[in-house]
């Protein structure tokens, strides 16, 4: 074979190479068991894949099966669908994964490209909104004048307007067609987000409820008259008063058995959500506790301090003192081993709660972070001015 | 003399090629290493049969194993690592230079051999060939006939719409 290829002429030997070329082409996907070839397709982007969809009647084959969407997805640490979505084959149950991996996909693009639809919501302009949640293709809003609000996220029509509470709403929160508030007025009000029915009034708080975390069948609440308490979703009934914070409670949130709040008194507590007992008392920070997050096994408390102070559930103890902001810390999020900080200073934080480094500061903004929330592939921040940027 | 031979293992490909490598080498393979521990005592110096493997393939397979034969373990972490096919090293880049055939071998027997870095190396070079390309260009890469009807075309041309929007 080495003889004749060295006696071919420069034309015949560009001959052979296309003539050999396609022997020794494979096509892999085709020939290799399943599991291999979806392997291979879970390194794949969406939009690569969408496009592989469409080579032959095997490679359809391949990718038109379920399960592969599905590892392509957790390949790409997907595990549910978006949050924000009407489409049945989108709600869990049997999902249609190659349907999470497009929305994906698409939603990536629209954030990359900076494409959105502009769209205004009827509100009053002279109310100030002042807690906002968006889920089950609702969006729940609650302003300082005693209503909250309720859209269809996709039309942008309003659902309901939420009518009971005496004045303003300062927090609400909104789960599984639930909604929870808590007001100047001193009360909580329990709402059907589908119907806009009040379903419970709870009373008890002596001062604005300032907090709240919905858990389950369990509504904590804080409020500025120094108490939590505990209330049965079901009943309406107060449960438990935690008395011990000696001024405003500002933050809390639940597990299935403690709950945490932090307050003006510059204390974090740690209760038994069953019996009301306090736990522990965390003692460090230097002003007022402003935001915290509890994960479970972490704590992370924000203050005017300018600190955020990571807590072990479980000792009490202050396991890092993090450093760097340069003003008030009041928005905490806390994903994992992730920790993303945001200050009255205009900056952003990514942090690493596992070994307290900083790991980037985010600088931009001219004024306060007023929201901020990320996911695994981006920040999305904002504040007063109506700017918002996506890191 | 006797100590080092026992480092050694013989593996014999489907073709009857036979290749004396180091045990450390072999055990980068986790079906010879559950092999190799399970037949300590009763090794009678005999080679270790293939018959899923040609040798062309064999040696690719060897080759890799020395290179990457003291490699850390991947940190435990890694399955909740995003899949990522851009990362792969300038060696290993190489590595995979051959033609789709061979590649295509290299897969199965990483597979068998259970060699999970070689096999993800030889996957991710596959989706490289992938990614990006158009249904058309996809075809020519891997020599595939469209054998949709035009009617099965513009369907599945329909249903993935949403990846060509710009």
């Amino acid at each position: 074979l080495t003889r004749l290829v060295t006696r071919c002429s420069h034309t015949q030997l560009l001959f052979l190479d296309v003539a050999i070329r396609p022997h020794l082409q494979r096509d892999i996907i085709s020939f290799l068991p399943e599991e291999l070839a979806i392997h291979v397709l879970s390194y794949l982007d969406p939009r690569s894949l969408g496009r592989a969809a469409q080579v032959c009647k095997a490679w359809n084959r391949v990718l038109g099966d379920n399960s592969s969407w599905r590892k392509v997805c957790f390949s790409h640490r997907i595990y549910e669908p978006l949050p924000y979505s009407n489409d049945p084959e989108l709600k869990q149950g049997r999902l249609n994964w190659r349907k999470v991996a497009i929305q994906r996909a698409i939603i990536d693009n629209n954030f990359r490209g900076g494409r959105y639809h502009h769209k205004v919501l009827e509100t009053n302009p002279f109310n100030v909104l002042t807690c906002l949640q968006l889920g089950g293709g609702r969006i729940v809003a609650g302003f300082d004048d005693g209503t909250l609000q309720v859209w269809d996220l996709h039309s942008g029509s309003l659902l309901h307007s939420l009518q009971g509470h005496v004045g303003g709403v300062w927090s609400c929160q909104y789960e599984n067609d639930i909604i929870v508030s808590g007001s100047t007025d001193r009360s909580i009000r329990v709402w059907n987000a589908v119907s806009g029915e009040s379903v419970h009034h709870l009373t008890g708080h002596v001062s604005t409820v300032r907090c709240l975390h919905l858990r389950g069948n369990v509504i904590v609440s804080g409020s500025r008259d120094t108490t939590l308490r505990v209330w049965d979703l079901e009943t309406g009934n107060c449960k438990h008063t935690l008395t011990g914070h000696t001024a405003a409670v500002r933050c809390v949130q639940a597990d299935d058995r403690r709950i945490v709040s932090g307050s003006y008194d510059l204390t974090v507590c740690v209760w038994d959500l069953k019996t009301g007992q306090c736990l522990h008392t965390l003692v460090g920070h230097e002003q007022q506790i402003y935001s915290l997050q509890f994960d479970g096994t972490t704590i992370v408390s924000g203050a005017l301090d300018k600190t955020i102070r990571v807590w072990n559930v479980e000792t009490g103890q202050q396991t890092f003192l993090l450093e760097g902001h340069d003003s008030l810390v009041g928005l905490l999020q806390l994903q994992g081993s992730s920790l993303v900080s945001g200050a009255s200073d205009g900056t952003l934080r990514v942090w690493d709660i596992k070994t307290g480094r900083c790991l980037h500061v985010l600088r931009g903004h001219k004024g306060a972070v007023t929201c901020l929330q990320f996911d695994n592939d981006r920040i999305v921040s904002g504040r007063d001015d109506g700017t918002m940027k996506l890191w | 003399m006797a100590e080092a031979k026992a480092q050694q293992v013989t593996l014999a490909s489907s073709d009857g090629q036979e290749f004396v490598v180091d045990v450390d080498v072999a055990k980068m393979s986790m079906t010879l290493k559950n092999m190799l521990d399970d037949a300590v005592l009763d090794d009678d110096g005999g080679a270790i049969p293939l018959p899923n493997v040609t040798g062309p393939i064999l040696a690719k397979v060897i080759e890799y194993c020395k290179y990457h034969k003291d490699d850390q373990p991947p940190p435990e972490d890694e399955e909740n690592k995003e899949k990522q096919s851009q990362d792969i090293e300038p060696w290993d880049h190489e590595f995979c230079k051959v033609d789709q055939g061979t590649l295509f071998e290299m897969i199965l027997a990483a597979n068998y051999l259970d060699i999970k870095p070689m096999l993800d190396l030889t996957c991710k070079t596959v989706a490289n060939m992938i990614k990006g390309k158009t249904p058309e260009e996809i075809r020519k890469q891997f020599n595939i006939k469209n054998d949709f009807t035009p009617e099965e075309e513009e369907q599945v041309r329909k249903e993935n719409e949403w990846c060509e929007d710009k």
